[in-house]
C-alpha cells in the first residue's frame, strides 16, 4: 500500500496502552503522513475526542480504566467518527458486541501494517462524505423516510435521523439499488470494503442498527430480508 | 415482630390468673428434642390455638399439659395447682382433653358414652334418667344428634367429634384441649365442630384448640401460639395478623421445593401416628366400672407366658398389687387363677370363709375386702381376666355381673389397643427420630455422618444388632462391576453393594454383601422375609428400594428371634424415609455439581480470554513491526529500524517465556511438576535473575543480599525463572521510574525470605489473593502478572515454601518464604 491520499491532513485517535504497540502504530501513520493522535486512558481519549476532533478512532478493546466496549458506546453517543476496534481477545461475541454498540469495524491482534492500513482507509473512505463526483440524485422517499442522498441526510415524518457514515453508506447502497436484492457480499464489498465479503456479522448489526432507526413497527418493513441472499430497500 | 412481645393475656379478662399455665416445659425423646422451654398460658374464657407443623412439639405439649408425658423440666399447672405429669390431678382441677381417637366405644349408644364412668348404680338402669341426662348435657351445648340410642359406631365422624367433646363438657372443665378436632372432618362436619367449639367459652370453659388449619385458628381463635422445633416462635392476635404470616412462623422458612414437600408429608405420617396414642384408656375404663359398680376395687390380669400379670388396677392398695402382679395360671393363682384355666366366671362370697384366700389374699382380707369375683375377659386375641373385690360379702348382682361382662369387653379391646399402641409408640419415636435426623441432613452435615444417627434410631427401636444401608455405588467410582458373564438369572444383573452407613452392638458382619445375596435369595431381591445365617444363629431381614444410584438394601440382624411383623413395617417406613434422603442427596449433589462446572467453566473461558490477550500482545509488536520493515514504500530512519528490532528481539523473547510459562502452568496444574534442586546460592540465582532481564529494566533492579546467606536446597532454574517473572512483572506493570528492590533474609529457624518489591503504583488490590480474577475482563498494566503469579506459586510450594503478596503504603512486595534443607540429603 502506497503513501494513502487519504492521510493528508487526517488525525487518527489511537487508544491504547500497550507503548510497543503504540509506537508501532504511531511509526507507521507518521510515516504516511496522518497526525496521530495518542491516548493510553478511556476518559482521556474521550477529552481529545471533543478538543482533536479526530477523522477516525482506533480503540483497544483493554483499557487501564475503562472497558472498551462502554468507551466505543459513549465515543458513538457523541460523534459519528469512525471508530476501528482493535482487540487482543479475537471472541466472535466481542465483535458482534462492539459492533452493536456502534464501532464500524472490528480488527483483532496481532494484524499486520497493510491490514491496519486497509481498515483505516477502508472507514475513511465511508465516513467521509459521497463520492462528490457523482451528480446530484434526487432525494428518495420510501413511505415516512426521505433520503437525501446527495447532502447525506435522512428523515422521517420530517424529523432528522442520525446515521452514523457507515448507517448511511449501508443505506445509500441499498437505496441507489432501490427494489433489487443485493447479495451480502455485494453490500460488504461496497460498504465496508473488499476482502470484507464474508464479514455477513457486520451486516446483520449494521441492518439492524438502521431499521431501529428508521422502520416503524406494525409498518411494512423499510428494509426487506432476502434470506439466505441478502436485502433489499423496499420499493415503496 | 411486634406480636412475640404481646401480653399473652387477653383483652377483657380479669386479674385472674391463667386456668393453664406451663413453664419452661423441656421434653427429650433420645436425640430428638420435642419440647425446649415451652411456656404457655390459657386464661379463662379464651379460645387459644396452638398451631404448629408436624414434629413441631404440639402433640407432646399437650400429653404434657395432660400429665401423660412427665417433662424433663417445668411445670404444669391447672387452676393454682401443680399438677406435673399426674392426669388424675389435672382432671380434677378441671383440664379435660379431647385426644383425636375420642376414644368412644363404638359398641355403646350415645347416651353411654356421654356418661360413661359416671353412671351411678342406681341411675344405671332407670333408663329414663340416664336418658334424659344425656339429653340435658347435649341440649345444654345445643348439640342435634340423631336418637341417644344409636351406637356411636354408626356415627360421622363429626357426630362422634361431637359426643367426644359433649362427654369432656359433661364435668365442666375450666378448660378443654381439642387436639385436632377437624383433622379428619370434611368442610360441614367441621363447621359443626367449629361452632361447637366456639360457645364453649360461654358455658365457661377455655380452648385450647390443636390445629393444623391456619384458616380455622383465624376464625376461632383469640390467640394463636406458634410452635415450631419444640419452642413457641410466635403469638399473634388473628385481628393483628393474617394467615400468611402464621404459615411463615409456622414454616420458618419459604418452602423449598419437592424435598422438602417430601419430608412434610413424611413429617404428616410421624404426626398421625403420634397423636394415635390416647391417655391411658384401660385405667379409664377400670376407673368407670369401679364407679359404675359403687365397689372397692377392679383388677385386670392378662396372660404372659405361664403367668397372669396384673395390667391395670382400679382401688387396688399397693400392697395388694405388688402381691397380684404376677400369678401362677391355675389353682396357684387362687380364684383368679382357677378363673383364667377354667374359662369361667368364679365368685367368693365371703373370702374369710374361702380356704385359699388365706394365702392368696391375705393383703385383700386385712384391707377389708369381704367378697370377690373373677370374670374372664371376652376379647379375641387377649387372654386374662378381670376381678372385683366387694367390702360387702355376698354374691354380685345379675346387672353387676352384665356390667362387668360389658366393660371386659371394653377392657379386652383396651389391652389390646394398649399393645399394639405400645408397638406404635416405639415405632413412632423411632421414625421421629429418624425424621428428625435425615431433616438436620438437609444442612451441611454429610449424609453419610446422619445416616448412621438414623440406623442408630432403627436399631435401638428394633433392638437389633446390626443395622446396614448398602447401596450401589455412584457411577463413575470404578468399582461397579460390569454385568458378569451370566451373572443375572432373572435379566438384571446382580450389583454389588458397598455398604453406605452401619450401626451396630458389636462389629460389622464381615462380608456383607455376601449376606444381602442370601437376603435376596433366589428371586434376587430382598423382600423383607426373614433369613438365617448359614451355620450362625443371626436372623436377617432385608428391604430393598430404588435409590438414585440403583438399588439400596436395608439390612436388619438379629441373634435372637426377636424379629416380629411390626418390625417389618418399622424397617418398611425406614426404607421409605431413608430412600427420600438418598434422593434429595442426589438431587443436591447434582445441583452441586452443576454449579462447580459452571464456575470452573466461567474461570476457563476467563483464563482463556486472559492467555489470548497475553499470547497476541507480544505477537502484535513482532509482527506490526516485522510487517513495517516490510512495506516496500516506507523508508525507514535508521533509529526506527534499531528500534524496530530490538522490540521485535524483546517481545520474542517474552513470548518465549510465557510459552515456557505456560508449559510450566500446564504441569503445574496437572501436578508433574519436578524439581531438580541442589544446592544453591541465593546470591548467584538473583543475579542471573536479573541478567535475564532486558538491560533498560535490569538497571532498575537493585540486589540486596547479605554475606552470610546459607545455601539453600532448591531448584536454581525454577527458582531463577520465578524471579525473573517477578522482577519483569515489577517493571513492566509499574510507571517508568519505578526502583525495584530485591531482597533476601534469613530466620533461624530454617527458612529464607525472598522479597521483590517495587514501589510503583502496583498490582491491583482485586488482584492479590486472585490472580485470575477479573483479570482478564479488564486490563490494567498487570498485563502478565496473573500467569506469572500463578507459576510463582506452584514453583514455591513445590519447594516446601510459601508465597504472599503484600501491600506495602507504597507500590507491592512479593515474598518468597523457603525452607533452607527441606528435603535435603541428610549428611546437609
Amino acid at each position: 500500500m502506497s503513501t494513502s491520499p487519504d492521510a493528508s491532513l487526517t488525525s487518527v485517535l489511537v487508544v491504547e496502552d500497550d507503548p510497543n504497540i503504540v509506537d508501532l502504530i504511531r511509526s507507521n501513520l507518521v510515516v504516511r503522513g496522518f497526525d496521530a493522535i495518542i491516548s493510553s486512558e478511556g476518559s482521556r481519549a474521550l477529552q481529545l475526542l471533543e478538543t482533536e476532533q479526530p477523522d477516525i478512532v482506533l480503540l483497544d478493546l483493554m483499557l487501564p480504566d475503562m472497558d472498551g466496549i462502554e468507551l466505543c458506546r459513549l465515543i458513538r453517543e457523541r460523534s459519528t467518527v469512525g471508530v476501528i476496534v482493535v482487540s487482543a481477545r479475537g471472541g466472535e461475541r466481542d465483535k458482534v458486541s462492539v459492533l452493536n454498540v456502534g464501532a464500524d469495524d472490528y480488527m483483532t491482534k496481532p494484524f499486520s501494517i497493510e491490514e491496519l492500513m486497509a481498515r483505516i482507509s477502508a472507514t475513511l473512505r465511508r465516513t467521509r462524505s459521497a463520492d462528490p463526483a457523482a451528480p446530484a440524485s434526487p432525494t428518495l422517499r420510501v413511505g415516512d423516510v426521505s433520503i437525501d442522498l446527495a447532502g447525506q441526510r435522512v428523515t422521517r415524518d420530517g424529523q432528522p435521523v442520525h446515521l452514523t457514515p457507515t448507517e448511511f453508506a449501508l443505506l445509500r447502497e441499498l437505496a441507489a439499488n432501490r427494489g433489487k436484492v443485493l447479495s451480502h457480499a455485494h453490500l460488504l464489498r461496497r460498504v465496508w470494503g473488499s476482502g470484507y465479503e464474508t464479514e455477513t456479522e457486520y451486516l446483520r448489526v449494521y441492518v439492524r442498527r438502521l431499521r431501529a432507526k428508521l422502520e416503524k413497527e406494525g409498518e411494512p418493513p423499510l428494509i426487506v430480508t432476502q434470506a439466505r441472499v441478502g436485502y433489499r430497500l423496499a420499493s415503496d | 415482630m411486634a406480636v412475640a412481645t404481646m401480653d399473652t393475656r387477653p383483652d377483657g379478662i380479669g386479674p385472674g390468673g391463667p386456668i393453664l399455665s406451663a413453664r419452661g416445659l423441656a421434653v427429650h425423646f433420645g436425640v430428638v428434642r420435642a419440647l425446649d422451654g415451652v411456656d404457655l398460658d390459657v386464661f379463662p374464657g379464651e379460645i387459644v390455638a396452638l398451631a404448629g407443623e408436624n414434629g413441631a412439639g404440639k402433640s407432646t405439649l399437650v400429653r404434657c399439659l395432660a400429665g401423660d408425658v412427665r417433662p424433663d423440666t417445668g411445670t404444669v399447672t391447672v387452676g393454682r395447682a401443680r399438677v406435673d405429669s399426674d392426669a388424675v390431678a389435672a382432671r380434677r382441677r378441671g383440664l379435660a382433653v379431647v385426644w383425636q381417637d375420642l376414644a368412644l366405644c363404638d359398641n355403646l349408644d350415645i347416651a353411654a358414652n356421654l356418661l360413661l364412668g359416671g353412671e351411678s348404680r342406681r341411675s344405671l338402669f332407670a333408663s329414663g334418667r340416664f336418658y334424659r341426662q344425656a339429653r340435658q348435657l347435649l341440649e345444654q351445648l345445643g348439640i342435634n344428634l340423631p336418637s341417644l340410642g344409636t351406637p356411636v359406631g354408626h356415627l360421622s365422624g363429626g357426630q362422634r367429634q361431637l359426643v367426644a367433646v359433649a362427654r369432656a363438657m359433661r364435668d365442666h372443665p375450666d378448660v378443654l384441649i381439642l387436639d385436632e378436632p377437624t383433622a379428619a372432618l370434611g368442610v360441614h362436619e367441621s363447621a359443626q365442630v367449629e361452632e361447637l367449639a366456639a360457645k364453649l367459652p360461654v358455658q365457661g370453659t377455655a380452648v385450647l384448640l390443636v390445629s393444623h388449619d391456619v384458616e380455622q385458628m383465624f376464625r376461632l381463635a383469640d390467640r394463636i401460639v406458634i410452635m415450631r422445633k419444640g419452642r413457641v416462635v410466635g403469638q399473634v392476635r388473628p385481628e393483628e395478623s393474617h394467615p400468611d404470616e402464621v404459615a411463615g412462623l409456622l414454616s420458618g422458612q419459604p418452602p423449598d421445593g419437592s424435598a422438602r414437600s417430601q419430608l412434610s408429608r413424611l413429617d404428616s405420617l410421624a404426626g398421625q401416628l403420634a397423636s394415635a396414642e390416647p391417655s391411658s384408656s384401660l385405667s379409664l375404663i377400670l376407673s368407670a366400672l369401679r364407679a359404675a359398680l359403687g365397689e372397692a376395687a377392679v383388677c385386670v390380669h392378662e396372660r404372659d407366658g405361664s403367668v397372669l400379670r396384673l395390667a391395670g388396677a382400679a382401688g387396688l392398695t399397693s400392697e395388694l398389687a405388688r402381691a397380684w402382679g404376677a400369678l401362677p395360671l391355675g389353682a396357684g393363682g387362687g380364684q383368679i387363677g382357677r378363673a383364667f384355666s377354667a374359662g369361667r366366671e368364679i365368685v367368693v362370697e365371703d373370702v374369710r370363709a374361702a380356704p385359699g384366700w388365706a394365702r392368696f389374699g391375705r393383703q385383700a382380707r386385712n384391707g377389708g375386702v369381704r367378697s370377690a369375683w373373677t370374670v374372664p375377659l371376652s376379647g379375641a386375641g387377649t387372654a386374662g381376666v378381670m376381678t372385683v373385690l366387694s367390702r360387702e360379702t355376698g354374691a354380685p348382682t345379675r346387672d353387676q355381673l352384665s356390667l362387668a361382662n360389658v366393660y371386659s369387653g371394653y377392657v379386652a379391646g383396651a389391652l389390646e389397643r394398649d399393645r399394639l399402641l405400645g408397638e406404635l409408640t416405639t415405632r413412632n419415636r423411632v421414625l421421629e427420630t429418624i425424621r428428625e435426623v435425615l431433616e438436620t441432613l438437609a444442612g451441611p452435615v454429610p449424609i453419610e455422618a446422619g445416616l448412621s444417627v438414623a440406623l442408630d434410631a432403627l436399631r435401638r427401636g428394633l433392638n437389633a444388632e446390626e443395622v446396614a444401608l448398602l447401596t450401589s455405588p455412584p457411577p463413575g467410582t470404578g468399582d461397579e462391576a460390569g454385568p458378569g458373564p451370566g451373572g443375572a438369572t432373572d435379566g438384571t444383573p446382580e450389583q454389588p453393594l458397598r455398604v453406605l452407613a452401619w450401626s451396630g452392638t458389636g462389629f460389622p458382619s464381615p462380608d456383607l454383601a455376601r449376606v444381602v445375596r442370601a437376603v435376596r435369595g433366589a428371586g434376587g431381591r430382598a423382600t423383607l422375609e426373614p433369613s438365617r445365617d448359614p451355620g450362625g444363629s443371626a436372623w436377617r431381614v432385608g428391604v430393598e428400594f430404588p435409590a438414585p444410584d440403583g438399588p439400596a438394601v436395608l439390612l436388619v440382624t438379629w441373634t435372637d428371634d426377636a424379629e416380629s411383623p411390626s418390625h417389618r413395617l418399622l424397617i418398611e417406613d425406614a426404607a421409605n424415609s431413608l430412600r427420600l434422603a438418598l434422593e434429595r442427596e442426589a438431587s443436591e449433589r447434582a445441583q452441586r455439581e452443576a454449579v462447580a462446572l459452571r464456575t470452573s467453566q466461567e474461570r476457563q473461558r476467563q483464563f482463556l480470554s486472559f492467555l489470548s490477550h497475553e499470547l497476541r500482545t507480544p505477537l502484535t509488536a513482532i509482527r506490526g513491526y516485522a510487517s513495517s520493515l516490510m512495506q516496500p514504500d516506507v523508508d525507514w530512519d535508521d533509529g526506527s529500524r534499531q528500534r524496530f528490532l530490538s522490540t521485535i528481539a524483546d517481545e520474542s523473547s517474552r513470548l518465549g517465556r510465557l510459552v515456557d510459562d505456560l508449559l510450566d502452568f500446564s504441569a503445574i496444574d496437572t501436578g508433574i511438576l519436578r524439581l531438580h534442586p541442589d544446592w544453591c546460592d541465593l546470591a548467584l540465582v538473583l543475579e542471573a535473575a536479573r541478567a535475564c532481564l532486558p538491560a533498560s529494566a535490569a538497571g532498575l533492579v537493585d540486589l540486596r543480599t547479605p554475606a552470610d546467606l546459607p545455601t539453600v536446597w532448591a531448584d536454581h532454574d525454577r527458582l531463577e525463572q520465578l524471579l525473573v517473572n517477578l522482577l519483569d512483572n515489577a517493571i513492566r506493570h509499574n510507571p517508568p521510574g519505578t526502583t525495584v528492590v530485591a531482597a533476601v533474609d534469613c530466620d533461624p529457624d530454617g527458612y529464607v525470605r525472598i522479597s521483590v518489591t517495587d514501589d510503583g503504583t502496583g498490582l491491583p488490590a482485586e488482584m492479590i489473593g486472585s490472580p485470575f480474577g477479573r483479570r482478564a475482563e479488564r486490563r490494567s498494566r498487570t498485563g502478565g502478572a496473573g500467569l506469572g503469579l500463578s507459576i510463582a506459586q506452584g514453583i514455591v510450594s513445590a519447594h516446601g515454601g510459601s508465597f504472599d503478596i503484600e501491600r506495602p503504603e507504597v507500590g507491592t512486595r512479593c515474598v518468597i518464604t523457603l525452607p533452607v534443607a527441606k528435603g535435603a540429603p541428610a549428611d546437609g
